[in-house]
């Protein structure tokens, strides 16, 4: 299989004044339609790998390529494209636009790309939402749903321009441990289903044991990388 | 552009309180706007009209010593078809002709005005300002002024006795009685016909000045420059009221000065206001820009999404800002009425003045959202994410 991010060579260094590096020299790259987890301890870098990979920060160094195009090299606005069209994300907060309902949530992404919502987007939209159990609050304002419901929504929207690759950083953080189970669940399923790749950050090893594969990041460097 | 649109209507409608307040800063300062430009406006007009709406705007008189025009009835025509700047609205010839009126011991100067019917009622409104009586239709008869008549006991009817200017008495059948609401007019004109003062006068055919109004007072000198140019004619002089009422224009324009001053400053103030909330929106609504932004949203468009509030806010602001100000200018002229009923200063309401302040506000709504839309467009969605 393909890769769908491949990264060269990544170093990132914070700060102007006092430098510090917090990503040596990464080499990493995901197959097309996996399941990965990372794993780290606090601080290790995880997330500065993740935002990386995701185009919403730059490296200081090294290349960056996903699904077969440089992204390091790219305009803002190029950027902006690949985000929308390969790549959903998930965070530890849902995110969702409190001024907006469920529905409209998961609609934006598509909104964003293109002007018209098409009779096919809104069918997904349904079909998402039934797939991660929200039907019933699709017309409620974000805050006015439950935790769960909201990082199950999340997903709903990371999934709605059907991107090739969902970078989840701790997107069963704020839940309780049985929400925990459902939502990794779901992910899971929507991988064998659509053939998503998935790259999930998680503190919780026993989740992470069931992935496809393991980085363990330890101070900016992979300290260990186990697939199955 | 939709996109944005639509963003934007829903950060305006999910924050109603803030919206409102906003919406009444930008409708307060339009309906001041509105309120006082229509007032002084209005205040202007009011002191022309009374100070020139009845009288000569542009005015032909002789500078020879007998100070006659002869051909008159010729320079009437040729005035007419001069292309001028401003369209006359008005055009008499006067014979005016100072004479003396002796009762009992005391001797009193009035000015008999020889005007020329119908044509002078453009001018001075004289059939409407009758009050007694009717014009002068046969020769020999002269309308006075209110305060003459009461001051001399006079009647209608009745006769009065002239000295003209070379001290021969003339005797004049009182035909009626004008008040100008000029005391001093009132007091110190008789009017006749034109062919009575010619003959009182013993001008011949010959008139004393042509006057003229024109449509739009404030280019009554540039008429005056365009017929005395027509009419090349050294012995004529043309005046106009700009240059025998300096110190009226100077007022007006400190008026207008100082109104433009207001509005400049409520603009500013609505703007700066506009500009801070707007920016504080910016802050409140970081989170769902960085989020938006991560999803793909471009850094134009997310500028967008807060020069269309900016455009939105404003023009809402100045529709219901436009509202107020009329309901401003009802209230003003139903309650600010002097003992007659009529209100004290007549509002003028000029709809392109009121569409522009509109505009104005709009426009300066929009300038204050780009501020905002740019340290929106700089936003880093890395940022927002990281930051929680
Ligand atoms: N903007 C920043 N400026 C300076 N240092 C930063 C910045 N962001 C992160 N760091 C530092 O980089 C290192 C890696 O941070 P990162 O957020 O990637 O860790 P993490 O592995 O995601 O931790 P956690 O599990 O707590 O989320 C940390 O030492 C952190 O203090
Ligand atoms: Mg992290």
């Amino acid at each position: 299989m393909a890769n769908i991010i491949e990264l060269k060579e990544v170093r990132k260094v914070y700060g102007t004044v006092i430098k510090t590096e917090v990503l040596h020299g990464i080499n990493l790259s995901f197959e097309e339609g996996s399941f990965n987890s990372i794993i780290g301890q606090s601080g290790s870098g995880k997330s500065t790998l993740m935002n990386i990979m995701g185009t919403l920060d730059l490296p200081t160094s090294g290349e960056i390529t996903i699904n077969g195009k440089r992204t390091d090299t790219m305009s803002k606005n190029d950027l902006a494209a690949v985000r929308n069209e390969t790549i959903g994300f998930i965070f530890q907060f849902h995110y969702l636009l409190p001024e907006f309902t469920a529905f409209e949530n998961i609609l934006m992404p598509y909104k964003i790309k293109s002007l018209r919502s098409s009779r096919e987007v809104i069918e997904r939209a349904k079909e998402l939402m039934e797939v991660v159990e929200i039907s019933k609050v699709k017309d409620n304002l974000a805050p006015n749903m439950s935790g769960g419901q909201q990082q199950r929504t999340a997903i709903a929207r990371a999934l709605i321009n059907n991107p090739k690759v969902i970078l989840a950083d701790e997107p069963t953080g704020n839940l309780d441990s049985d929400t925990s189970a459902k939502v990794f669940r779901l992910m899971r399923d929507l991988n064998a289903k659509y053939g998503t790749t998935f790259i999930v950050i998680t503190h919780d090893r026993r989740i992470a044991e069931e992935t496809d594969r393991v980085v363990e990041i330890r101070d900016g460097n992979i300290f260990n990388d186990v697939r199955r | 552009m939709k996109l944005a649109l639509s963003i934007a209507f829903r950060f305006i409608s999910s924050s109603k309180a803030q919206t409102l307040l906003i919406i009444l800063g930008i409708a307060i300062g339009v309906s001041v706007q509105v309120f006082i430009g229509s007032l002084i406006q209005g205040l202007q007009k009011d002191l022309v009209n009374t100070t020139i709406g009845n009288s000569s705007q542009v005015t032909i008189t002789s500078n020879t010593s007998d100070r006659k025009i002869d051909n008159w009835q010729k320079i009437l025509e040729e005035v007419e078809s001069i292309q001028l700047p401003t369209p006359l609205t008005a055009l008499s010839a006067s014979a005016d002709v100072p004479v003396f009126i002796s009762s009992g011991d005391r001797t009193i100067s009035v000015l008999l005005r020889g005007l020329q019917f119908p044509q002078a009622n453009s001018i001075y409104g004289i059939d409407a300002k009758i009050i007694e009586g009717e014009l002068p239709k046969t020769a020999g008869e002269v309308l006075v002024g209110k305060d003459l008549k009461d001051e001399l006991g006079l009647q209608k009817g009745g006769q009065i006795t002239i000295i003209t200017p070379d001290r021969s008495i003339e005797t004049l059948r009182i035909a009626g009685v004008f008040d100008l609401k000029v005391a001093s007019l009132n007091k110190s004109w008789l009017i006749s016909s034109i062919s009575t003062s010619q003959g009182v006068g013993k001008l011949g055919d010959s008139v004393t000045s042509i006057e003229m109004q024109v449509e739009e007072v404030f280019k009554a000198d540039e008429d005056a420059t365009a017929i005395a140019s027509a009419l090349a004619d050294a012995k004529l002089d043309v005046t106009n009221w700009k240059a025998q009422n300096a110190d009226l224009l100077t007022g007006l324009n400190g008026q207008s000065i100082s109104s433009i001053m207001i509005q400049v400053f409520v603009i500013i103030a609505v703007s700066l206001g506009i500009a801070s909330v707007l920016a504080i929106t910016v802050v409140q609504k970081s989170r769902q820009i960085g989020i938006l932004k991560a999803m793909g949203l471009k850094d134009s468009v997310s500028s967008q999404v807060f020069l269309f509030q900016g455009l939105s806010l404003g023009i809402i602001g100045a529709v219901v800002g436009i509202a107020f100000g009329f309901l401003l200018i009802l209230m003003f002229s139903t309650f600010a009425v002097g003992p007659d009923g009529e209100p004290v200063v007549g509002i003028y309401v000029n709809y392109g003045f009121i569409m522009l302040s509109a505009f104005i506000a709009i426009g300066a709504s929009t300038i204050a959202a780009l501020i905002p839309a740019r340290r929106s467009s700089k936003l880093s969605p890395v940022e927002v994410i990281r930051n929680g």
